[in-house]
């Protein structure tokens, strides 16, 4: 949030400045605007499949229970959640209409006659363009959610064979709404598309009904109830990544395998306390029975039978099963349990935490879409303040310079009429050319403080200016890679940009200047290509900043 | 005492003085030429680096090369783009695993001419004043101007001056260095970039420059890669492959020798027929059939279209500003692309007053960097600290009260 700050020193900088000359007035409003503009929020768009736990997932990475906010996941519209408190908390959700009327606050009665797929629903439902939420929730102040339910809301497979899915009417709205989508999706600082797994074969279905029109600039994949899968090895999951990530290069950044449960779980145990308690539990069960025994539901679960003797003669019993279970999901406290039983309790948290994903998407959209959407908006408001302080400095201060050459010229045909005309006369005069004409110190001290602002206003733009840079680095590279010559010149180019946060380049001098050297070089060949030059001349810059370090 | 003025430009730049006995600003021929390249080509064993001419001529035949790792040897040698991309956080690599920055391979260049023009036109008398041009644009980023004045310091000379340059171009013209009551809108259509200024001086002398237009992808090199295009379509219809042997490549010897050549005759009306030799060692001749008047319209067009289009934004914002004053009186083109006559054609529909061809093109804003640097004796005058606000004088390197170096500090009064 640095950036931000720095932007809003300079402004206010810049306006105590105004605030000393006669041009106040011609720029307050606009600075005070720009400043603004600076700390507004982030977008950041959720897109995906209905079923695929999107609720679990944005409970546990921002911490913001839907349920309670009182949307539910089937609602066909596209939801905005903002920062606030609403004026009758009895009517918690703002309502857009189509057709441009006065916004309205509305029931929670209203969002469940939105539920269902009935024809009025579907009419209603096509006359909003959005509702919006007012949550009191401290992240809303960083971040804007924008849940869009549109895409790929209909995976179902029995859905598909019904005649109502192809009722025009639905049709009509799904397309409204992947419309709207991709409207949405492109203006995002970070848009989060989530799915359930899908297997390697068919890894088009990660996306659904609809091909959204993201890119990976500004796109994460995010692969939910990874614990569910029954076959839930790491390798498995990690092909099923791989796939992905390769399939859709241009449209995702990287994909996310995660786990909202056991990340939910997990911490609610960790508040709660109980992990240490529940690790001795697990502990109980001597290792070649658990290893055997415990691997499903039904036999730790069972209340009479051959199991439960089992499962009680390690101290276990019915009742104690059924709180160390709890309100988990079975997968998900299978898998606590396993990394409890083999692992020291730190090392588990550890694991589970990693394998939830969870820390990995926020650092994620915080460290590369965010960050960067936050640096290229200041760039652009600082880019304004330089073109204020342009223009003071080659219109403003010149007319006043000339203003002051006229006044010493008015000054001294005063003094000369001196004995001509009345004295008072000339005192007056002299004194209205010296009240409203500045002396010519006061333009030199003007002249230093604009460029002292220009300076500031030129370091605080370098050092933002990296991000810029690479991210056009990358949008460029998206469309051209077509025209490197092989896939590990693609890779250095990407890792150049920054889009793998944690690959870095090497630091080897020599390394670095061979490579600047061989791209200058293709760069000479390749000018009658505008976009692909600029890019390499991109990458030369690049190149050329890690010299510098 | 010698001065000099040099506009430094993307692809070319050029050098004038003032001439003792005519008192008039003359620019320096480099090896018979106005304009120097401004390209640096390190060699590979490490010597001393080739500047200006010398170094366009290898860029230019490196192709020619038996193989195409020998002209990539000499191409990554070569260092272009110092005005585009100079920069103060990045450096440049160097043949023997050497790096340098932007400000000493500017001041390299600065030096070769600083040391010609000794020779030449000051019969060894050392030059010690300089004025360096530089673009409006350059005001919002006041670090390119500090890298120009550190380059002009490292390369040894005394004082140095900065103009901008519409303004240089605008004394250039007139030959005075104090205007008055003059609007001029300037139409400056280079090698690499296109720029339309308006520059006002009222009757004190002292002139607003508004905020600038202009294209830095838009120039004489864009219509050579066009031309180039052209050409390539026509070898791939007769014979099946590019003019470049490899793919998405150009073949550099033809986009700088051939269609340089052919826009400069073009330009002037001659449309004639021209033998293409291919790579590789010109294994195939090709003769293509002069160009139509109407296809080189084609070819460029789009590019002076571009450049029409801003320069009428540009005068839809003076006239604006009528109420203000702000007039245009005179309409001046400089640049080396300014010579196409579809230019003076075009602009003609859409300004006030017939645009005034200016008799040295290439070198009106060298000439006014001239004029300026000989323009009086600098006097000390009174600046401000910028870190804690400290009255000082220019004379001074450093602030009396807080240490740090004075950003106003002319560098006129170090000592030799």
């Amino acid at each position: 949030m640095n950036e931000v700050h720095n932007t809003q020193k300079l402004i206010s900088d810049v306006l105590s400045f105004l605030s000393k000359t006669p041009w106040e007035p011609y720029y307050k409003a606009r600075l005070e605007r720009l400043s603004y503009l600076s700390d507004m929020p982030c977008e950041l768009a959720i897109a995906g499949k209905v079923k695929a736990g999107k609720s679990s997932f944005l409970n546990a990475l921002l911490g913001i229970d839907l349920a309670m906010v009182g949307t539910t996941e089937t609602t066909a519209t596209i939801n905005y959640f903002k920062y606030g408190h609403p004026e009758d908390p009895s009517k918690p959700v703002m309502v857009y209409w189509n057709d441009g009327r006065e916004p309205e606050a509305q029931t929670k009665e209203f969002l469940d006659s939105l539920q269902g797929h009935s024809k009025d629903v579907l009419e209603r439902a096509e006359r909003i363009d959005h509702l919006e939420y007012l949550v009191p929730h401290p992240i809303l102040k960083n971040i804007t959610l924008i849940d869009t339910p549109g895409v790929g809301s209909v995976e179902d497979v029995h859905e598909q064979r019904t005649a109502d899915y192809f009722n025009p009417q639905r049709v009509a709205l799904r397309e409204l709404h992947a419309k709207q989508s991709d409207t949405l999706t492109e203006g995002a600082d970070a848009v989060v598309y989530i799915s359930t797994p899908v297997p390697e074969s068919s890894a088009q279905k990660f996306f659904g009904e609809y091909m959204p029109n993201i890119s990976a600039l500004n796109a994460l994949g995010v692969m939910t109830q990874i614990d569910r899968e029954n076959n839930a090895e790491p390798e498995v999951i990690n092909r099923m990544v791989q796939t992905l990530v390769n399939s859709y290069r241009r449209e995702l950044s990287t994909v996310v395998p995660v786990s909202a449960g056991v990340y939910h779980a997990v911490k609610k145990l960790q508040k709660q306390g109980t992990l240490e308690d529940l690790q001795k539990k697990v502990r109980q069960i001597p290792e070649d029975k658990f290893q055997k025994r415990f691997k499903d539901s039904i036999t730790f679960l069972q209340k009479d039978g051959a199991y439960n003797t089992l499962f009680e003669s390690c101290g276990l019993p019915y009742d104690t099963r059924i709180s160390m279970v709890a309100d988990m999901p079975w997968k998900v406290f299978y898998t606590i349990a396993l990394a409890l039983y083999y692992k020291t309790l730190n090392e588990a948290i550890e694991y589970l935490i990693d394998y939830s994903g969870m820390e990995k998407v926020n650092k994620i959209l915080e460290k590369q879409f965010f960050s960067r959407s936050r640096a290229i908006r200041c760039s652009k408001i600082i880019k304004e303040v330089q073109e204020i302080l342009v223009d003071l400095k080659n219109v403003a201060l010149p007319e006043l310079k000339s203003q002051n050459i006229s006044r010493r010229d008015y000054l001294q045909v005063i003094n000369n009429s001196e004995g001509y005309f009345d004295r008072n006369l000339l005192n007056s005069f002299r004194h209205f050319v010296e009240k409203n004409i500045p002396d010519l110190g006061k333009c030199d001290s003007y002249s230093n403080d604009i460029d002292m602002l220009l300076i500031k206003a030129d370091e605080l733009r370098e050092s933002l200016a990296g991000k810029e840079k690479s991210s056009e680095g990358l949008h460029l590279l998206a469309k051209m890679s077509h025209l490197l010559r092989t896939k590990e010149e693609v890779e250095e180019l990407e890792i150049l940009f920054g889009k793998y946060p944690d690959k870095q380049m090497p630091t080897d001098r020599v390394y670095l200047i061979n490579r600047q050297r061989i791209w200058n070089a293709r760069l000479q060949r390749v000018q009658n290509n505008r976009e692909f030059s600029r890019l390499l001349t991109l990458v030369y810059a690049m190149y050329g900043k890690l010299l510098n370090e | 005492m010698a001065k000099i003025g040099i506009d430094f430009g993307t692809t070319y730049s050029t050098v004038s003085y003032i001439n003792n006995r005519t008192q008039e600003a003359v620019p320096i021929r480099f090896n018979g030429k106005e304009k120097i390249p401004t390209m640096l080509y390190f060699p590979e064993d490490g010597g001393r680096p080739f500047i200006g001419e010398a170094a366009y001529a290898k860029y230019e035949a490196c192709q020619n090369a038996q193989t195409s790792e020998e002209a990539d040897l000499v191409l990554s040698g070569i260092v272009t783009g110092l005005k585009r991309n100079m920069s103060r956080t990045e450096r440049v690599a160097i043949p023997g695993m050497k790096s340098i920055t932007y400000v000493e391979a500017i001041s390299l260049f600065f030096k070769y001419i600083k040391q010609y023009a000794e020779k030449t036109c000051f019969e060894g008398e050392v030059v010690t004043d300089v004025c360096v041009t530089y673009p409006v644009s350059f005001d919002e980023t006041p670090f390119k101007k500090e890298i120009l004045k550190e380059a002009a310091q490292l390369a040894g000379f005394n004082v140095i001056k900065l103009l901008k340059e519409p303004v240089a171009a605008a004394m250039g013209y007139s030959g005075n260095r104090v205007i008055k009551n003059q609007g001029l809108l300037i139409y400056d259509f280079g090698g690499g970039t296109f720029d339309v200024a308006y520059v006002k001086f009222d009757h004190n002398g002292e002139y607003i420059t508004l905020p600038p237009m202009g294209n830095s992808d838009c120039g004489g090199d864009n219509i050579d890669n066009a031309l180039y295009e052209v050409w390539d379509k026509i070898v791939y219809n007769t014979r099946g492959r590019h003019i470049s042997e490899y793919e998405n490549e150009v073949f550099l010897p033809i986009l700088k020798m051939d269609c340089m050549k052919q826009k400069e005759a073009m330009s002037l009306g001659i449309f004639q027929k021209h033998m293409l030799f291919l790579p590789p060692c010109a294994s195939d001749i090709l003769r293509l059939n002069p160009l139509t008047p109407n296809q080189w319209d084609d070819i460029v067009s789009p590019w002076i279209d571009k450049t029409i289009m801003l320069t009428k934004q540009m005068i839809a914002k003076v006239n604006a500003e009528k109420s203000n004053g702000l007039s245009i009186d005179k309409v001046i083109l400089i640049g080396g692309s300014s010579r196409l006559p579809q230019v003076t054609e075009k602009l003609k529909e859409i300004c006030p007053v017939a645009p005034i061809p200016v008799q040295d093109i290439d070198v009106a804003v060298a000439n006014g960097a001239a004029i300026y640097a000989n323009a009086g004796k600098i006097q000390a005058q009174i600046c401000y600290c910028i870190h804690d606000g400290t009255k000082l004088r220019t004379d001074q390197q450093f602030c009396i009260y807080c240490g740090k170096p004075n950003f106003s500090y002319n560098y006129c009064f170090d000592d030799l």
